[in-house]
């Protein structure tokens, strides 16, 4: 199956880490790095001639931090796939940027041939989530006290991450396949972001009138 | 005499010649007047054929479909719907007729008789067909109007057009029928009845057209035929077999007319007949004969075909006398007319329908009858009822008109318009002045107009004179607009207009001779502020004159002229005084002068010729006086032997002066004034004019109407002091004139307004005394009618429970008079405690009345305030709701002491708890403040340290993260230069820096206070698995998760120790298992206060030895040891692995 390239584009203000992500990802086959920045500053001017599919974004970056610059760049470039990047995984500062609208996260250190993986099935419209991931985003769903759109099949996956399955089992349980279980996900994570949106919005409203 | 002047002459003669010819007419709409109701006023139809008042005083119309009951407001129709519809006219109501028991009967052309209740609105039919049984009325045609008779017993007898007549008993409801059997001598003797009367002894007469009288026996059933028989004397017999008309007097006298034109007086008790032709020459028949109520059986009325009116005198002794009246038509002529029926009224009109259905009416002393032809008063053509209610009203039913209303009682006053020579009535209408003259032999009634002169009326209302201004002849006014009429001693007419003085002698002439005086040359003395508004002459013989600018005397036999408060040349918008009325001092010196001018009152002196005005510090500016009367009983004791004087006033109402003389100079002086305006009851403020008359009442012309004001009854009673009289009264209008009113020698008086004039004689305005019988129109309970009957109404207690307080009463005086006028008063006995007034409004409501017994009374008084005492009433009981009554109290106030005991008692009892529990409360309190603290160092302890470590990792992470990206891009960029040893040892970098990595993630983690339970442990664990066995195509499941495994709490090295030696068993069965295992899975089990951990995989296994044979087992035992847990390893070949840790829960 012929596959187009992906085109991808990486904030990262480690100068080594940086580069070395830009050589592997130039280097493999389906991949191209149209744009490697050291600071959101930096990418938001370019980013928009450079036009990414997947953007890999530091959590951590000086200036913007890059939960902040998530939602310029979804403004910018409505279709892209952000993927946070971390060094040990801090799930309170993924959930932060998954609410804010990315829609993956890796570890750094993640071997290329996953990392590459892991681009791709984001961009075929995956997304990974631990339980640990779930619960907070079912417990930000809650707290909005607004019933989300979730349909009935992102709730039972919701249902059965929380509950502790494994991906696995949820795919058994409910006969679908584990790239499905996957899409599922990366919807959640949208929906997720829309309703921190709203909350954000109803929040600033909140500030305004008070 | 030049030829000029003589045809000038000629033609004035001409002229007035000319228009002699065409008489014109001050018509008197004051002698009959009527009102219509049509449909607009809720009238059904407006063809009526009945009419009927009934006991309690309501109104019934029948018209062609429908039958209406009438309370003064509001038609109430009743319609016969069960009547068959296919009986074409059912509901066309010929005969109207109430029983003494307050039934109304109903006779209809084809659908027989009705009996209607008429409180209910429930109806009995009584109709002849296939049906009905034999009990029933002959005929279902009742044509005749007075078709139904119910005699002394209370039989009903009912003349149909089949023949022969019915009679109903009501008590047990049978018909019996009479007809003429010709084999039976005691039968009727014809089937033609023409009528049926009962006489004093109680005896019933049936009149036949063709077969005599008859008289009806009750014990046989039989009748004894009175008829013409050769063999009996004259006067024992009929004059005629047929019998037109029958009728009986009040002293029990039968009348009967004829088809021969005789008419017979029979006496029952004699049977004895006195005939009498009243028309010798004719034999025309007779067609209705009536007793003249006013002469108690001495005289009749007697009319036929071609006869004219016959009044026919009995005197006690000696012969008849008779009269005959003709009825005169639209154009003069005398005529006998044929008239169908007769009408007396009790003001003295015989009202007249003549056979071709035409009203015609005989007014007392009036020498003929007139016609309603072409009268518009009148708006229909034909009639056909007439009936007089118990007040004298006359209604008049036409057929297509509604009905007209002659009602003698409302109104007092004759309104005169003018109708000139050119039959114009709109050129007079506003009158400015007004006159009666020639005392005694031929008074004549004179009336001024504001443009076209004077007009000149003799009492029959004929114009005899008319004088405006034509330009050019000297013989008329000087101008159009007439302010003033005199006529002085010498009986001289002085008009006062609004541009000079006219003075005309001769009047007996045919050409009266004129004398005019103009303002001459500049002088405005007449000219332009109104003429000469007011004229008195003195007994010197001076006239007087009032004008736009001041007071002008006028000598007439030199023609001397003097002025006084006169303005000399003003100029034009300068302010001068206009003298309104003049009012002569009654003095025996002859008195000074009275001024009511624009500028206050004055007083002439004639002596000195000197004026001044009369004013007070308290009266305020009431400037236009418009008219000044002395009072009768000036200078007496009922005011202090002070004079007092009236003023009519333009906005200020009534002013009372009383004066009294200055010590030296005696000039009248203002002691005191007394001012009445509408808050005393004056209908409006602005006074045009003040006439009293010889009582002393003073009527008082205004904005909004007349008033009559009496002085003693205000000093009595101030609220009655004042009765005004407005349009409904007959007033031409509200609006009158100022200074036009006048009062004649006998008393009569004379106001004029906008719409011609007023004439009336104080004496003869009386309020209508009729008390009018109040009724309950309906009762409604939540708006929910409940129907009443009105003859049982007192005796009634309406019931009502304790949830239907809530009531209303709709109740109406029954007279029709000016029915909106009429006012109501009720009350609530037991709830109201006065009489509550209710103005014209006929309903009471009453909300939310407690449980009771009441009486709900009603009074009303009629238009001109005469009120019924007699209220009419009923009583209404509401019952209390069950927990109103005294047995429910009881068992509510035993139960609440019940309660209130076991409340008390409870409380004690709480109140030893709560002491109990308050100081345990503090016991823990103190605990957990010091749990509390110990947490707060421990975790905080545990953020610190979570801190240091994070920001160790972080930059370790990085350095890692590098060496394997590195090494990654050494392996992308290697294009073949790099060894395939190379490759693994790059590869083993790799994974060595990804193991540190991975190992100081979860030290990390373990440090974290918030995952301190198994259930994280598990979680984190899953959570790796997941990513660990992803793409490997090994299928990783979990079992065990749940909630309560947060309930088990694990150390940090617990943890940390726990993930090692799970991921390093994840690790292994990587390294030696991928190809051949396919399944693995993690499961926790809790049991009692030990939880277990199990790895399985389903992968090749291998020998276990427990001393160890590398994958690291060696490091997990010694891990679990060092956590003091338990670790088992069960492994074969060929069969997995199972990886089991145990360990007791800490507490």
């Amino acid at each position: 199956m012929a596959m187009q390239d992906i085109y991808v584009a990486i904030i990262e203000d480690e100068d080594d880490i940086r580069e070395s992500l830009k050589i592997i990802i130039d280097g493999s086959e389906g991949y191209r790095c149209v744009g490697a920045y050291r600071s959101c500053e930096a990418a938001l001017k370019e980013i928009e001639s450079a036009c990414p599919d997947v953007i890999l974004m530091d959590i951590a970056l000086p200036g913007m931090s890059g939960i902040e610059g998530v939602p310029r760049f979804k403004n910018l470039l409505s279709e892209v796939d952000i993927i946070m990047l971390t060094v040990h995984g801090e799930n309170d500062l993924i959930f932060k940027s998954l609410k804010a609208g990315a829609c993956g996260y890796l570890l750094k250190n993640t071997p290329a041939r996953e990392l590459l993986l892991n681009i791709r099935e984001v961009y075929e419209g995956g997304a990974p989530m631990s339980t640990r991931i779930a619960r907070m985003v079912v417990a930000s769903f809650r707290q909005a006290n607004v019933a989300p759109s979730l349909t009935l099949r992102q709730k039972e996956v919701l249902a059965k991450l929380i509950e502790g399955k494994s991906h696995k089992m949820i795919s058994d349980e409910l006969c679908i396949s584990t790239n499905t279980v996957k899409t599922h996900i990366k919807k959640i994570y949208q929906t997720l972001h829309v309703h921190s949106q709203t909350e954000a919005i109803a929040k600033a409203l909140k500030n305004n009138l008070v | 005499m030049t030829a000029q002047r003589f045809f000038h002459i000629f033609f004035q003669l001409f002229i007035a010649g000319w228009v002699m010819f065409f008489p014109a007419w001050l018509s008197a709409d004051g002698d009959v007047r009527f009102d219509h109701i049509s449909i607009e006023d809720g009238l059904s139809q407006s063809s009526i054929t009945a009419i009927l008042q009934d006991k309690d005083g309501y109104m019934w119309f029948g018209t062609q479909e429908s039958v209406n009951r009438f309370d003064g407001y509001e038609f109430k129709i009743f319609k016969q719907d069960a009547l068959s519809a296919s009986a074409i006219g059912s509901n066309l109501i010929n005969c109207i007729f109430e029983d003494r028991d307050g039934y109304i009967w109903l006779g209809s052309p084809t659908g027989g008789l009705t009996r209607l209740n008429k409180y209910n609105g429930e109806y009995k039919l009584f109709r002849r067909n296939e049906f009905s049984d034999s009990n029933t009325i002959s005929h279902n045609s009742i044509l005749r109007a007075d078709a139904i008779f119910q005699d002394k017993l209370g039989h009903m007898w009912i003349i149909t057009q089949g023949g022969g007549i019915d009679r109903f008993i009501p008590e047990t409801e049978t018909f019996s029928h009479f007809a003429y059997n010709p084999e039976d001598a005691g039968s009727l003797s014809s089937n033609q009845i023409t009528g049926i009367r009962e006489d004093a002894a109680g005896d019933i007469w049936i009149a036949t057209e063709d077969a005599g009288l008859n008289r009806f026996n009750r014990d046989t059933g039989k009748f004894t035929r009175f008829m013409k028989d050769s063999r009996l004397p004259l006067d024992k017999q009929p004059a005629d077999n047929h019998i037109f008309v029958i009728n009986a007097s009040s002293d029990g006298t039968i009348l009967l007319g004829y088809r021969n034109g005789m008419v017979s007086f029979f006496d029952p008790a004699s049977k004895h007949f006195t005939h009498i032709d009243p028309l010798p020459n004719s034999d025309l028949p007779i067609f209705c004969i009536g007793e003249n109520r006013k002469a108690h059986g001495k005289s009749f009325w007697v009319g036929g075909e071609e006869s004219g009116l016959i009044k026919i005198s009995r005197p006690v002794s000696g012969s008849f006398s008779t009269k005959r009246i003709s009825t005169k038509d639209v154009a003069g002529k005398l005529y006998p007319a044929s008239i169908r029926r007769i009408h007396p009224d009790n003001s003295g009109n015989i009202w007249l329908i003549d056979t071709r259905n035409r009203l015609q009416l005989l007014k007392p002393r009036q020498q003929y009858v007139t016609t309603f032809e072409n009268d518009e008063r009148f708006a229909s053509e034909f009639v056909s009822a007439i009936y007089q209610d118990r007040s004298g009203i006359i209604w008049i039913g036409t057929p297509g008109s509604g009905i007209a209303v002659y009602d003698h009682n409302k109104y007092k006053f004759d309104h005169h318009t003018l109708t000139g020579r050119d039959g114009n009535t709109a050129k007079a209408r506003m009158i400015y002045a007004l006159h009666e003259s020639g005392q005694g032999e031929n008074p004549l009634i004179w009336a001024g107009s504001v443009n076209n002169g004077l007009y000149g009326y003799d009492t029959a209302g004929k114009l005899i004179h008319h004088f405006n201004r034509r330009p050019g002849s000297s013989n008329s006014l000087t101008d159009n607009a007439v302010r003033s009429i005199l006529f002085d001693q010498d009986n001289t007419l002085w008009v006062g207009t609004g541009n000079g003085l006219s003075r005309i002698t001769g009047l007996e002439k045919p050409r009266p001779v004129f004398r005019n005086y103009y303002p001459e040359g500049p002088d405005p003395t007449f000219r332009g502020r109104g003429g000469v508004r007011s004229i008195l002459q003195t007994p010197d013989g001076l006239i007087w004159m009032g004008t736009g600018n001041g007071l002008l005397s006028f000598d007439p036999q030199t023609e001397a002229i003097s002025r006084y408060l006169y303005t000399k040349n003003p100029a034009q918008g300068e302010y001068t005084l206009t003298v309104f009325s003049l009012y002569l001092e009654a003095d025996s010196l002859g008195g000074n002068i009275w001024l009511g001018t624009n500028n206050g009152l004055y007083y002439f002196e004639r002596t000195s010729g000197e004026s001044f005005r009369l004013t007070e510090n308290t009266w305020q500016g009431n400037n236009w006086i418009t008219s000044v009367r002395e009072d009768a009983r000036s200078g007496q004791a009922l005011f202090d032997q002070k004079r007092v004087l009236w003023l009519g006033t333009m906005g200020s109402g009534l002013i009372q002066v009383f004066l009294t003389r200055a010590a030296e100079t005696r000039k009248p002086l203002i002691h005191k004034t007394v001012s009445f305006s509408e808050t005393n009851g004056l209908p409006n403020n602005t006074v045009y004019a003040v006439l009293s008359d010889d009582s002393g009442k003073l009527w008082i012309s205004t904005n909004q109407g007349l008033s009559c004001f009496d002085y003693d009854q205000y000093r009595e009673n101030p609220l009655r002091a004042f009765r005004n009289y407005d349009t409904d009264d007959g007033l031409q209008s509200k609006e009158f004139n100022l200074g036009a009113a006048y009062r004649a020698n006998d008393g009569r008086m004379y106001f004029g307004g906008v719409n011609g004039f007023n004439s009336f004689h104080p004496d003869s305005i009386r309020e209508n005394p009729r008390i009018p019988p109040v009724v309950i129109t309906s009762f409604k309970k939540f708006d929910q009618a409940v129907s009443l009957d009105q003859s049982t109404l007192s005796e009634m207690t309406i019931p009502l429970s304790y949830r239907e307080n809530f009531f209303s009463f709709e109740f109406a005086a029954l007279t029709y008079t000016n029915p909106e006028k009429n006012s109501y008063m009720y009350k609530l006995d037991g709830f109201n405690a006065n009489w509550v007034p209710n103005g014209n409004r006929r309903y009471a409501n009453f909300t939310n009345v407690p449980p009771g017994e009441y009486t709900f009374r009603v009074k009303a008084a009629n238009h001109d305030g005469i009120w019924n005492e007699n209220a009419v009433s009923v009583n209404i009981s509401i019952a209390p709701p069950f927990w109103q009554s005294w047995w429910f109290f009881f068992l509510v106030a035993a139960a609440f002491s019940g309660i209130l005991l076991a409340i008390h008692k409870t409380r004690l009892s709480w109140e030893k708890q709560r002491i109990r529990e308050i100081e345990r409360v503090k016991a823990d309190e103190q605990i957990k403040k010091y749990q509390a603290i110990e947490h707060a160092t421990k975790s905080e302890r545990q953020r610190v340290r979570k801190k240091i470590a994070a920001d160790f990792h972080d930059q370790s992470g990085h350095r890692l993260t590098k060496i394997s990206l590195f090494c990654e891009v050494m392996k992308s960029q290697a294009n073949g230069n790099l060894s395939e040893d190379d490759h693994i040892y790059l590869d083993k970098i790799m994974e060595a820096s990804a193991d540190l990595h991975s190992d100081m993630t979860d030290f990390i983690w373990s440090l974290h206070p918030d995952e301190d339970t198994l259930y994280d442990t598990a979680v984190k664990l899953k959570d790796f698995g997941d990513k660990f066995f992803e793409r490997t195509g090994i299928a990783f499941r979990v079992n065990g998760i749940s909630k309560d495994l947060q309930k088990i709490p694990l150390n940090m090295e617990v943890r940390r120790n726990l993930i090692f030696i799970f991921k390093e068993g994840m690790n292994n069965i990587l390294k030696h298992n991928r190809t051949h295992c396919s399944n693995v899975s993690l499961k926790i089990e809790q049991q009692g206060n030990k939880y277990r951990i199990l790895l399985c995989d389903d992968g090749l296994g291998f020998q276990y030895d427990p001393a160890g044979n590398g994958r690291g087992i060696k490091n997990m035992q010694e891990r679990a040891k060092t956590i003091n847990g338990n670790i088992q390893i069960k492994s074969a070949p060929g069969k997995g692995t199972t990886i089991t840790l145990e360990h007791t829960i800490e507490q």
